[in-house]
């Protein structure tokens, strides 16, 4: 059972990297095939919002964990 | 990853600055300005690193509309902010916050040049006053309201225009010293496991606070363990645990600052307690407003009168100071209005819950810094890992200013720095061990193991024998777990240094709580609960020598008349 | 337990009105939310009373008189041993 927090949408994804370039806490990776990113380091998620607030296709969506609550 | 594949190399630098945050951009800046040949490595990107990353709505405090700088020092000495409650917890150094007020106005000018945008109200600054003003009078307009949703980027793009040679994805595992001078530093790539040997002959450090030995009070953990309400990357100590290594002093690593709020993850206090000059309100859980709200203390108090838990309320607010708090939520992480509506924290009538009885953040301790702002020899300080870096990050651009305009003198008669071979291969072995483990500690785990340990042995109320307690146990684990931590890649041997970064301050912290036998505004030591005046004005000193760990009471420095009329 | 406690809601949904005008920009354009807001910005800080400083030291002037009113009543609890 995975939720994750941090959402990409692929449909939107242009594979533009700027989430991967950002991110202060270095969570995503770039899927070789795919050549888009990927969120490979969730636990260690920050939650600033740059990823979401920057990419220009807003295809990234954020929600706070239950934890957080 | 084998160790085979870790490639090498060498950079020859004139002044290597360790971060790309508000304090490490304006020193870089300033020295390349110079003429000098600068280094930034930035443990994440340059763009959107260090706390101000995700954006600020205030910078202060700039001595102007009648408040001179020795004023402005007395004030920040003396008064009792919302932050103190009560009283001056932080002692910190008045010569070197003169230094930072009387520079801070030259200082808006440099961001201006470095292409960082301020003047939003009809292209002029937007003046705000400080914090409280009691009693109907209005304080002088002192802080700078800013809409710096993109301060990084356009500091950044100001940086790369000055031909600094900017390392990214790069963090620095330590100093590298020769004869009591800086020689440089090594650091570990953090995606190919690189290791670079930095040859300098000057370091400045403004790698950000630490925070991470301590939750935050949102979230509660279950696997998100970075999801604390201010940049993880600039909170784990890195500078301090690196320059005490390296045989700096640090300072007042027992004193610590209150969060306010519960749901810090949606609501600053800067959105409480300034908000361009009508603050929130407090009330009792019942419903009655108090003037202010209390220390820990007085809140546990007011939990057995059963009137705790305490509440901020924005509710007073006129419908134009609400739009505001929206401007300002959004300056400074944008991200906080979708979880907010999503939640319903609608500050027209929710309520904040405060935490009152938890003091985790650290402020003003850290790197001992002198007139000049150094710290060791070669070796500068500013932002939040020194002991002094006057208010938020105003105080820290004005330091990276200051010592990027004065760092040519010392590296003009530096000479070249010769590096220790076996310093570097030490470094290299410690900072890469982890590839080799098999089958041992995780570092997000152990980090959380160190946190419980100062949740549990340190905290807000502290005492001498849960400190011995805790230091056994933190003395086991370092012993024990740290030399087991595994890196499967060169990101996990990010986290794997950023712990023992950790680990170190937070033994340092217990330490310091030890040996101050006092209770002092908001440090609390419920076996020593009077404030002992022969401790006022002096502050805890941490500093290795030849492998020792030594600690000692050192009086604040005076701010003396004529360090005042000298100025810069 | 006042109506207006803590207790009142803690799920009623809501739109920041800043909020509505940058996701509806970054809809339209198709851009980024952060390139929404810097569009949004300057003219969301038209609604805003910047200029106005009498207006704006009035507010917090009355405030500043709430809150001296406040902290006289405490003390006065506190010296009639309240």
């Amino acid at each position: 059972m995975e939720s994750t927090p941090i959402k990409i949408d692929y449909r939107r994804c242009n594979g533009c990297r700027k989430c991967y370039e950002l991110c202060p806490m270095d969570i995503f990776v770039l899927d070789k095939e795919m050549d888009m990113p990927l969120v490979a380091y969730e636990e260690e998620c920050g939650f600033c919002g740059i990823c979401w607030m920057e990419c220009p296709k807003r295809a990234i969506d954020i929600v706070y964990p239950v934890s957080f609550w | 990853m084998a160790r085979q594949q870790i490639t090498e190399r060498v950079i020859e630098t004139d002044v290597l600055v360790m971060g790309g945050g508000i304090g490490g951009c304006p020193a870089a800046a300033k020295a390349a300005e110079h003429g000098l040949n600068v280094t930034l490595v930035e443990k994440s990107k340059l763009e959107r690193s260090g706390k101000a990353g995700q954006g600020l709505d205030e910078i202060g405090i700039f001595p102007r509309d009648g408040l001179t700088p020795l004023e402005a020092v007395r004030i920040y000495l003396g008064k009792s902010s919302v932050y103190d409650r009560g009283g001056t917890e932080r002692v910190v150094n008045p010569r070197v916050l003169f230094k930072l007020f009387d520079n801070a106005m030259w200082a808006l000018e440099e961001l201006e040049k470095l292409g960082v945008n301020m003047k939003y109200i009809n292209g002029e600054y937007g003046w705000m006053p400080w914090g409280f003003a009691a009693g109907g009078e209005l304080g002088p307009k002192v802080e700078l309201r800013v809409h710096w949703q993109n301060v990084k980027p356009e500091m950044a793009a100001g940086v790369r225009k000055r031909g600094i040679n900017v390392i990214e994805r790069t963090m620095v595992v330590d100093l590298l010293t020769h004869n009591g001078k800086v020689a440089g530093a090594t650091a570990v790539n953090t995606r190919t496991g690189e290791f670079i040997v930095f040859k300098a002959k000057a370091v400045v450090i403004a790698s950000g606070d630490l925070e991470r030995h301590y939750n935050s009070p949102t979230p509660h953990f279950w696997k998100y363990k970075m999801g604390l309400n201010t940049c993880p990357a600039a909170s784990s100590g890195d500078g301090q645990a690196v320059a005490y290594r390296a045989g700096a002093y640090l300072s007042c690593m027992e004193m610590m600052r209150p969060v306010t709020i519960r749901d810090i993850v949606l609501m600053q206090p800067g959105q409480l307690h300034l908000n361009d000059g009508i603050p929130a309100k407090v009330f009792t859980w019942k419903g009655d407003e108090i003037s202010r709200p209390p220390g820990p203390l007085q809140f546990m108090e007011l939990e057995r009168q059963g009137l705790a838990p305490l509440y901020y309320s924005l509710e007073h607010l006129p419908d134009d100071f609400q739009k505001r708090l929206e401007v300002h939520i959004a300056d400074e992480t944008m991200l906080r209005l979708k979880m907010s509506q999503d939640r319903g924290f609608n500050p027209r009538t929710h309520r904040y819950q405060i935490v009152g009885d938890r003091a985790v953040r650290f402020n003003n301790t850290g790197i001992v810094i002198g007139d000049n702002l150094e710290a060791l020899r070669g070796v500068y300080a500013v932002g939040e890992c020194t002991d002094t870096y006057g208010i938020g990050a105003g105080g820290t651009a004005v330091a990276g200013f200051v010592v990027g305009e004065n760092i040519c003198n010392y590296v003009s008669g530096a000479g070249e720095p010769p590096l220790d071979k076996a310093q570097v291969e030490y470094q290299r072995q410690t900072a890469l061990a982890p590839l080799a483990v098999k089958d041992g500690v995780e570092p997000l785990e152990l980090e959380c193991t160190i946190r419980n340990i100062c949740e549990e042995y340190g905290g807000t109320f502290k005492s001498e024998g849960r400190l011995r307690e805790g230091l056994k146990r933190l003395g086991s684990l370092k012993r024990e777990f740290l030399p087991r931590l595994m890196a499967p890649n060169p990101h996990y041997l990010m986290r794997c240094l950023e712990v023992r970064n950790i680990m170190a301050l937070a033994e340092l912290h217990l330490q310091a709580s030890l040996e101050r036998k006092e209770t002092r505004g908001l440090y609390i030591r419920l076996d020593c609960p009077q404030r002992d005046p022969s401790l006022d004005n002096r502050r805890v000193y941490q500093r290795m020598v030849n492998g020792q760990a030594t600690i000692e009471m050192v009086d604040v420095p005076e701010l003396s008349p004529d360090f005042v009329k000298e100025k810069k | 337990m006042t109506e207006t406690g803590p207790d009142k809601h803690y799920e009623e949904r809501f739109e920041y009105p800043l909020w509505k005008m940058i996701r509806q920009r970054a809809e339209e354009k198709d851009i980024s939310y952060n390139a929404a807001y810097q569009e949004i910005l300057p003219e969301y800080l038209k609604l805003i009373k910047y200029g106005d400083t009498e207006w704006v030291d009035a507010q917090i002037k009355k405030y500043n008189q709430e809150t001296a009113m406040l902290k006289e009543r405490e003390s006065q609890r506190k010296t009639e041993g309240g």
